[in-house]
């Protein structure tokens, strides 16, 4: 027979345990909770950043990711991509290159990832995405394409009149030459 | 010699104090299972359940490992070295790091025959087998056979899995701690054993090993010192003077290869800011030895209370300047609570077996101590967390025997004072796991990161290393690794929440 001392101990002792073991197994629940979930709904909000549906849209919110992925499924980082922004295109829809939306948005991993993996820069394109880099006041971006793209076409930038939207005045210029 | 902790009759008639002997989780040592089946059974039940309910973490841990990418900045570079270096320029001790035994190693993969990917798989596997060895063996060693203990174990698991130490060991491919870390255990085990023939050599074998993986691998020789001090049974004379010679022959085979050794090798943190080496070179040339001891007290205090990191004091900043976030607080708490847990417990237990006789628990406090100030010199130069790595083992190790001994002293206070113990128990359990937690968030946040990495600097890189073709072939060889769909990614918890297992990215 146990005695009072004894059994305070062997329950106080039982308490201890609990107190250790309750967090552990819920860690170990929560861990095969999430877990679990991850494989059966891995598009879910808890795991994937949010859905782009195009090129464009990746780049706009710099997921670099799935930017990638479109190249990757045979996207040419050469070609052109619809964009519309309120304040980016003025609420129009404007065809632009890969590299150059990506200055505009300022998606810097962006315009590393497609430098890096395929777009090509001839001296007219890198001084408008310089210049367009510039203009925005992205003078990181505007240094690396300097560095690692084609060598700019050697023409100033020239200055941007009032309420113009910077993108549009870069593919303005690009379409007049 | 007779050994206490071998005995359990002989123990029992032992004079302790009835708190201290009442705390005594009589573990390790073979003689204890294998004298009583029953205990034995026991014990490989309660193993079996702390195995199952880590193996969620662990698994997930694993798994996001597996599925990382390795790093654009170190593995190329790495791979570089062992592809086109002969081996007598890594086996020849005249370069500020030496790890002959993992560049070697390093260069047998990736010199084979077998396809990229194949080799890509072995260098992981070299990592990660000595981490999963950890793992297995640091259960071993507890060997639980109550609910109490196994309770504690599982707490114990957390501390090895959530500490600063492990994290930056298991970055990929710099696995030079990471094998070196369970030797560390191993000799630990076997030091502890009933003596055989052949523990001396596979003691002197782990430390030859993990010495040639990293110089942090001579932490085992003061631990294997120390347990020879406590007449640990395996640690007898000879196999001290071996380990001693051996240090000996290693630190002065360095030092006549070595030409003249820069001040600082590497950045370091100093309080608040973070110092480039000329920089400290020219500050503090005249007399460096007030840094070093700075560098060295930086990486035993990480191990112990999680702060500073690289010589940073981060939290202590965000502290001072009202900007605390959830995960410093869990580890502040965390780490200050089980280092005041072990100090408690190991105190009491040394106090009392210094008249009594060493059991392996007083071994374990004092390897505990030598292994921390052993990481702390070894470490002089600039602190890093991985450095602690070695004495991480014993700290969890530690933690094991403090928090089972904390459980039994809840059962000899007051009503009051039980509370107050229980509410310290909780706080571990929760704080651990989700710093265990945060290592399965940190491993995926990192293998995110060097994809993100690939993918945005493979320009600067093909522009920098325009003239080393070796390397700029590793490197295109291996984009499709780094850039493949699929990469471990953090999960994408509520804001309150991904800011208590990690800070901000």
């Amino acid at each position: 027979m146990t005695t009072q001392p004894e059994r305070h101990t062997m329950r106080s002792s039982r308490l201890a345990a609990w107190c250790l073991w309750g967090p552990t197994l819920l860690a170990a629940l929560a861990v095969c909770g999430v877990e679990g979930l991850r494989a059966r709904r891995p598009d879910d909000a808890l795991f994937a950043t949010p859905f782009a549906y195009s090129l464009a849209d990746a780049i706009e919110h710099d997921d670099v990711q799935r930017a990638y992925a479109f190249i990757r499924a045979g996207q040419d980082p050469n070609g052109v991509i619809a964009v519309r922004h309120a304040d980016k295109t003025a609420g129009r829809t404007v065809l632009v290159s890969p590299l150059l939306w990506a200055v505009d948005v300022r998606a810097e991993h962006a315009v590393w990832m497609l430098l890096g993996f395929g777009a090509r820069l001839d001296a007219e394109s890198s001084r408008t995405a310089i210049c367009l880099a510039t203009q925005l006041g992205y003078t990181d971006i505007a240094n690396a394409i300097a560095q690692y793209g084609a060598t700019p076409a050697p023409r100033a930038c020239r200055t941007l009149r009032a309420g113009e939207v910077p993108l549009l005045a870069a593919l303005e210029e690009g379409a007049g030459r | 010699m007779h050994d206490p902790d071998q005995d359990p009759v002989a123990e029992s008639l032992q004079p302790h104090n009835p708190l201290v002997n009442h705390m005594s989780v009589r573990t390790p040592g073979a003689s204890d299972t294998s004298a009583d089946p029953a205990s034995g059974r026991a014990s490989l039940g309660w193993m079996a359940v702390v195995l199952l309910v880590s193996a969620p973490l662990l698994v997930t841990l694993f798994l996001a490992l597996w599925h990382t990418p390795f790093p654009i900045s170190e593995a190329v570079a790495l791979l570089e070295d062992v592809s086109k270096k002969s081996v007598e320029s890594f086996v020849i001790p005249d370069a500020s790091y030496y790890r002959p035994f993992y560049h070697l190693s390093l260069m047998a993969i990736w010199r084979s025959s077998s396809p990229l990917d194949t080799r890509l798989a072995d260098i992981k596997l070299l990592h990660f087998v000595p981490v999963a060895f950890l793992v297995l063996l640091f259960l071993w060693q507890m060997r639980p056979r109550t609910g109490t203990q196994a309770a504690a174990a599982a707490v114990a698991m957390a501390v090895l899995v959530g500490s600063p130490g492990f994290r930056d060991n298991i970055e990929l491919p710099l696995a030079y701690t990471a094998v070196g870390m369970p030797l560390a255990l191993a000799a630990w085990v076997l030091v502890n054993r009933e003596w055989r023939f052949w523990h001396p050599v596979a003691i002197v074998l782990f430390a030859i090993v993990a010495i040639g993986f990293k110089e942090q691998g001579l932490v085992i020789v003061p631990v294997v010192g120390v347990a020879w001090l406590m007449r640990a049974p395996s640690a007898r004379t000879g196999l001290v003077v071996t380990l001693v010679a051996l240090t000996v022959a290693y630190v002065t085979a360095r030092l006549v290869w070595h030409g003249p050794l820069p001040l600082f090798e590497q950045s370091m943190g100093l309080g608040f800011s973070t110092l480039e080496p000329s920089e400290a070179a020219a500050r503090y040339g005249g007399f460096p030895y007030w840094l070093y001891a700075y560098n060295g007290l930086s990486t035993m205090a990480n191990v112990l209370f999680s702060e500073p990191t690289r010589g940073l004091f981060f939290i202590s900043r965000d502290i001072a300047y009202l900007r605390v976030q959830p995960w410093e607080v869990v580890q502040l708490v965390s780490s200050g609570l089980m280092t005041a847990c072990i100090a408690w417990w190991g105190i009491q237990r040394v106090r009392d077996e210094a008249r009594s006789g060493w059991t392996v628990e007083s071994r374990t406090f004092a390897a505990l101590v030598v292994s921390l100030a052993a990481c702390g010199v070894l470490s002089f130069d600039y602190s890093r967390d991985r450095l602690g790595g070695m004495a991480l083992v014993f700290y969890a190790v530690s933690a094991y025997y403090a928090t089972c001994a904390l459980c039994h002293a809840m059962g000899a206070v007051a009503r009051a004072r039980a509370v107050l113990v229980g509410v310290a128990l909780m706080l571990l359990a929760v704080t651990w796991q989700v710093r265990a937690v945060g290592t399965v968030e940190y491993v995926r946040r990192t293998a995110w990161r060097n994809q993100i990495e690939w993918l945005a600097d493979l320009p600067k890189r093909r522009a920098e290393f325009v003239d080393r073709h070796e390397y700029r072939d590793i490197m295109e060889s291996m984009v499709e690794q780094g850039t493949r769909p699929g990469s471990s990614e953090p999960t994408l918890y509520p804001r309150w929440l991904a800011r208590t297992f990690l800070p901000r990215p």
